[in-house]
C-alpha cells in the first residue's frame, strides 16, 4: 500500500486548468520523481499535497486514511514536509532557531537556545552537511547554505513523506551528492520522498521511479533505470502544435538592432551573449527561472550591478534605469502585468499614454484632443475590447490588458520589444491577435526578445530561440533545429551524447 | 498553457540589510545618548542624584509606551493608538483615586487601566489579524475611540493620585538610586524574558517573512493578536507611569507618545519593515527623545527661540534615521530601492 496517493486532483485557477485529474502515488522506501514541461501541474500537485492551496476535487490519502490538509502546519504535523525551491527559512532568526521552528526545546516554559543549538549542531552533523554554525543568522548565510538549512529543517521533523521542489537548485555538485547520500540513508529507513529537479542527471542518479504529468495529468509513472532519457521526453511532450501562428518570413538576415556581450548578475545571469537583428522574434526558452526573465529586466535597467556590454544601434547602452533603456528604444512587457505593467486603476487612456506623456503635452499641460487620438488609434490598432477609452483596465479581461500592456509601448515608438511570457492566462483567440501583433511589429522593422514558458509559442513564433539553463545560454536552435525534443532536452541541461543519440531518433 | 502561482524572476540573491548592522545603529543610538548626557553633565550648574532622577523620570514614560511599540513594529505593524491608551489609563488611575482609602482604591485604579489596556490591545489585534486590515488604519480608529472613552473618563484635568505611591516609582532609593532606573532594569530583565519565550521568535518570524513563518507552521493570526494585546497592556503601564510624575489625570496628556515611541523604535535601530529590533535599542532612542529638549534649554539660542523646540528634535531624528537608511542604495534590484 502507497504511504502517500493522490487520486483525481483538480485544481483550476480562474479559467485556467492547473490539473485536471492527476492522480500519484509513492511508496515508503522509494524517492518518486515528479516530471514534466513548465505548467504541467507538478508544482500545483505539491501545494496540493502540503496544505498549502485546497484542491477543487479529488482526494488524497495518507497510510491508508484520507486526509485533507487546511494549513501547511496539519501537514507537517500528519508527516508530510516539503522543502521549496522559495525559502521558508526566517531570515532574522538563526540556523538552530529556523531548525526547530515549532519544537522548540524548553527548560521551565522558555526556549532552551543552548540545548537548541547543541541539537541543531548533532541534527547537522548526522546529516553529514558541510558545517554551518548553528547560532549564525540565515540572512547573513549564502544562498547554497540556506537551501541545505532548509534541507535539514524538514528532515530534521522526521517526516513519512518528504517533498523535494526543486530544493537542489542553489547547490553545487558536490553540495549535492552530499544531500542525495543522505537522502539515499532515508531511503533505507524507509521515508517516502518526492523529488522534483530541473536537472534530469539527478533524477536519473537518485530516483526509483517517476511520474510523468503532461496538461495537468498524469501520463505514466516509469521505473526510472529501465526507461531511456528520450522516452521520458516523448513523454512529456506529448501532443502536437495546435495553436495557429502566423506564418514566418523566410530566413533573412537584417542589421544586428541589439548585441549583448557577457552580460552578468550573479548569480542569475552568469554571461549571456546574444544578438537581435531587426525584423526577428528572437525566443528565450528553457525551463522556468533559469535567468530568462532576469536577463529581461537587466536588460530594461533594473538590475544594479549587472555588467557587460550592450549596443543598441551599434551606441552603448548603460543599463543605467528603465528610464534610460526607453530612451535608447527598449519596451519591456513585464511578468506581472498587474503591478509591473499597468496601473490597474487608471483608465485604457491614461495607460497607454502614461510613457508618451511629454509628447502628447505642451508646457506641462495634456493635449486633451491628441492624447485621445494617439488612444483611440491604438486601440483599433490592437482591437483591445472595452466599453470606452476611459474604463480603468482593471474592469478588462487579461487578454485585453495585455493588449494595453503592448500599446503603451508602441506609441513611443520603441524598436526592441522585450516580453516575459505575453500570452500568459491569455484565452487562445486573443493569444493569435498578439501573436500576430508580434509577427508585424517585427516586419516593420522592429525586433521582439520574448520569453515563452509555451513551447509551442517558440517553435511557432520565433526565427531563432536561445535555450536559458541555469544562468546561461545553452543552446541556440534556428529553422529545423527548433523542434520540441531538442528544446526540451536543452531546458534539462542533457549531455551533448544523449542530445545527438536522440536527434538520430528524431 | 503556463500555471505558476509564484513569480519567479525579480528575486534579489541579497536580501534587504542596512548599511549599518543592527547592532551598530542600536551603538549609535546609545552614541546619541552618552552625547547629550556629557553635554548637560558639561551645561548644567550642577549634576547630582536629583538630576538624575529628573532625567531618568523624563523618559520613562515614552520607554515604557516604545516597549509595546517594539514589540508591535517587530511583527511589521504600527500601533497609533499608544498615545490614547497612555492617556486612557493615566485618566482611570487619577479618576478612580481617592482620599479615602486611598491604596484600596489606586490598587483597583490600577487593575482597571492594566485591563483597559489589555482588552484594547486584544481588540486591535483581533480586529487586524482576522479583518486582514492595516494596523496603521485600524489602530488610527481604535486610538480616536480610546482618547474618546478618557475624556469621557477625564472630562477635564484632575483627579487624586497619592503622592507618597508615586513617589515609590518617581522618587529616589535610599536617597540615592533614582526609582525609574531600576525599573528600567526591572524592564531590561522582562524583555530578556520575553526574548527567551518561543511568542517573540513568532513575533520576529512574522515580521521577517510572514510566507515562511506561515510555511513554517506559524499561527500567524494568535501571534499578532499577542503582539498588538501586549502593545496594550505596555501602553497602560506607560500610563500608570506618568500619572505617578504628573500626580493627575489628563485626558489629553498621553498623545504625543504616539508618534514619539515610533520615532524611539526606529532611533533604536529597528526596521519599520518588521523582523529586526530591540527593546534595549529602544531605551536608548526613547531617553535621547526625551531628552533633547533638556539639554538644549542650556542653550541661548534654544532659550531665546522656545518655538524651535521641535524643529531641532526633528532635524536630529531625521539625521539618525537617513544613516541607517544609506544601506539602500546598495540594493541590486532597482526595483528594491524604491
Amino acid at each position: 500500500m502507497p504511504v502517500l496517493a493522490a487520486n483525481g486532483i483538480t485544481k483550476r485557477f480562474g479559467g485556467v486548468v492547473a490539473l485536471n485529474g492527476a492522480s500519484f502515488a509513492c511508496e515508503a522506501g522509494e524517492i518518486h520523481a515528479l516530471l514534466g514541461g513548465n505548467g504541467a501541474g507538478k508544482s500545483t500537485l505539491v501545494k496540493i499535497l502540503t496544505g498549502v492551496q485546497p484542491a477543487d476535487a479529488g482526494t488524497i490519502t495518507l497510510k491508508g486514511q484520507p486526509v485533507d490538509f487546511s494549513d501547511p502546519a496539519a501537514a507537517s504535523a500528519a508527516g508530510i514536509v516539503p522543502v521549496f525551491q522559495e525559502l521558508s527559512l526566517i531570515p532574522d532568526l538563526t540556523v538552530a532557531e529556523n531548525l526547530f521552528m515549532g519544537r522548540e526545546p524548553r527548560r521551565f516554559g522558555l526556549m532552551d537556545r543552548r540545548a537548541m543549538r547543541r541539537a541543531a549542531a548533532e541534527l547537522l552533523e548526522s546529516l553529514r552537511f558541510p558545517p554551518i554554525d548553528p547560532a549564525a543568522t540565515v540572512r547573513d548565510l549564502p544562498l547554497a547554505e540556506r537551501q541545505l538549512v532548509e534541507i535539514a529543517k524538514a528532515i530534521g521533523r522526521r517526516p513519512d513523506v518528504l517533498i523535494l521542489d526543486e530544493a537542489t537548485s542553489a547547490l553545487g555538485a558536490q553540495e549535492v551528492e552530499r544531500v542525495f547520500a543522505t537522502l539515499r540513508t532515508l531511503r533505507e529507513q524507509g521515508m517516502a520522498i518526492v523529488f522534483i529537479s530541473h536537472r534530469m542527471e539527478e533524477v536519473r542518479a537518485l530516483c526509483d521511479r517517476a511520474t510523468i504529468f503532461r496538461d495537468g495529468q498524469d501520463v505514466a509513472t516509469v521505473n526510472v533505470a529501465d526507461t531511456d532519457p528520450e522516452e521520458i521526453v516523448r513523454l512529456m511532450i506529448g501532443r502536437q502544435l495546435e495553436e495557429v501562428f502566423p506564418p514566418k518570413p523566410p530566413a533573412h538576415e537584417d542589421a544586428p538592432i541589439l548585441r549583448v556581450e557577457n552580460l552578468r548578475w550573479e548569480p542569475a545571469l552568469r554571461g549571456i551573449s546574444l544578438t537581435l537583428h531587426r525584423g526577428e522574434i528572437l525566443g528565450l526558452a528553457g525551463l522556468e527561472g533559469q535567468g530568462q526573465g532576469d536577463l529581461l529586466l537587466a536588460l530594461f535597467g533594473v538590475y544594479a550591478g549587472a555588467t557587460g556590454s550592450v549596443q543598441v544601434d551599434g551606441r552603448p547602452l548603460h543599463l543605467g534605469s528603465p528610464a534610460a533603456a526607453m530612451a535608447a528604444g527598449l519596451a519591456l512587457v513585464p511578468e506581472d502585468r498587474k503591478t509591473q505593467g499597468l496601473i490597474l486603476p487608471l483608465s485604457v487612456r491614461e495607460n497607454i499614454s502614461l510613457p508618451v506623456l511629454p509628447k502628447l503635452s505642451h508646457g506641462g499641460v495634456i493635449a486633451p484632443e491628441l492624447e485621445r487620438r494617439t488612444t483611440h488609434e491604438m486601440i483599433g490598432r490592437l482591437s483591445i475590447k472595452t466599453a470606452s477609452s476611459d474604463t480603468p483596465v482593471r474592469f478588462l479581461s487579461g487578454g485585453n490588458q495585455q493588449k494595453v500592456a503592448i500599446a503603451k509601448w508602441l506609441t513611443t515608438q520603441a524598436q526592441i520589444y522585450l516580453m516575459y511570457d505575453p500570452t500568459r492566462g491569455i484565452d487562445v483567440g486573443t493569444k493569435q491577435e498578439i501573436y500576430r501583433l508580434m509577427r508585424s511589429l517585427a516586419d516593420e522593422g522592429r525586433a521582439i526578445l520574448f520569453f515563452s514558458t509555451d513551447l509551442a509559442e517558440i517553435i511557432g513564433l520565433c526565427d531563432r530561440a536561445l535555450v536559458m539553463y541555469e544562468g546561461a545560454v545553452v543552446r541556440e536552435l534556428a529553422g529545423d533545429e527548433l523542434t520540441k525534443e531538442a528544446l526540451i532536452a536543452a531546458s534539462l541541461g542533457m549531455s551533448d551524447a544523449v542530445r545527438a543519440q536522440m536527434e538520430s531518433v528524431a | 498553457m503556463a500555471v505558476s502561482a509564484a513569480p519567479t524572476t525579480l528575486h534579489s540573491p541579497t536580501p534587504r540589510r542596512p548599511l549599518l548592522a543592527r547592532g551598530a545603529r542600536m551603538l549609535l543610538a546609545y552614541l546619541i545618548l552618552l552625547a547629550l548626557l556629557v553635554v548637560y553633565q558639561q551645561k548644567a550648574p550642577r549634576f547630582t542624584e536629583r538630576e538624575w532622577q529628573s532625567l531618568a523620570n523624563q523618559g520613562m514614560t515614552l520607554t515604557i509606551a516604545s516597549l509595546g511599540q517594539t514589540i508591535v513594529v517587530l511583527t511589521g505593524g504600527i500601533d497609533l493608538s499608544v498615545g490614547p491608551m497612555v492617556s486612557l489609563s493615566n485618566s482611570i488611575v487619577a479618576t478612580m483615586g481617592s482620599q479615602e482609602s486611598p491604596d484600596q482604591r489606586l490598587a483597583l485604579g490600577i487593575v482597571v487601566a492594566l485591563l483597559a489596556g489589555a482588552a484594547g490591545g486584544l481588540i486591535n489585534g483581533l480586529i487586524i489579524a482576522y479583518g486582514r486590515l492595516q494596523p496603521i488604519i485600524v489602530t488610527l480608529a481604535t486610538g480616536y475611540i480610546y482618547a474618546g472613552i478618557a475624556l469621557h473618563v477625564r472630562p477635564r484635568p484632575g483627579g487624586y493620585v497619592p503622592f507618597d505611591r508615586a513617589d515609590m516609582v518617581t522618587g529616589l532609593v535610599w536617597g540615592k538610586v533614582p526609582a525609574a532606573l531600576i525599573l528600567l532594569l526591572i524592564l531590561v530583565a522582562l524583555w530578556e524574558l520575553f526574548k527567551r519565550t518561543r511568542l517573540s521568535n513568532r513575533i520576529i518570524s512574522i515580521g521577517s517573512s510572514q510566507g515562511a513563518a506561515y510555511m513554517s507552521g506559524v499561527d500567524v493570526v494568535r501571534t499578532k493578536i499577542w503582539a498588538y494585546t501586549l502593545a496594550g497592556i505596555a501602553s497602560a503601564v506607560a500610563g500608570l507611569f506618568l500619572t505617578a510624575q504628573t500626580a493627575s489625570g489628563d485626558a489629553n496628556a498621553g498623545l504625543v507618545y504616539t508618534l514619539n515611541s515610533i520615532a524611539a523604535v526606529v532611533l533604536g535601530g529597528a526596521s519599520l519593515a518588521g523582523g529586526a529590533g530591540s527593546f534595549i535599542g529602544t531605551i536608548a532612542g526613547a531617553y535621547v527623545l526625551s531628552i533633547i529638549p533638556s539639554v538644549l534649554y542650556f542653550f541661548d539660542f534654544y532659550r531665546s527661540r522656545p518655538l524651535s523646540q521641535d524643529l531641532y528634535k526633528g532635524s536630529i531624528l531625521l539625521a539618525a534615521v537617513a544613516l541607517g537608511a544609506l544601506g539602500v542604495l546598495r540594493m541590486r534590484n532597482r526595483l528594491d530601492r524604491l
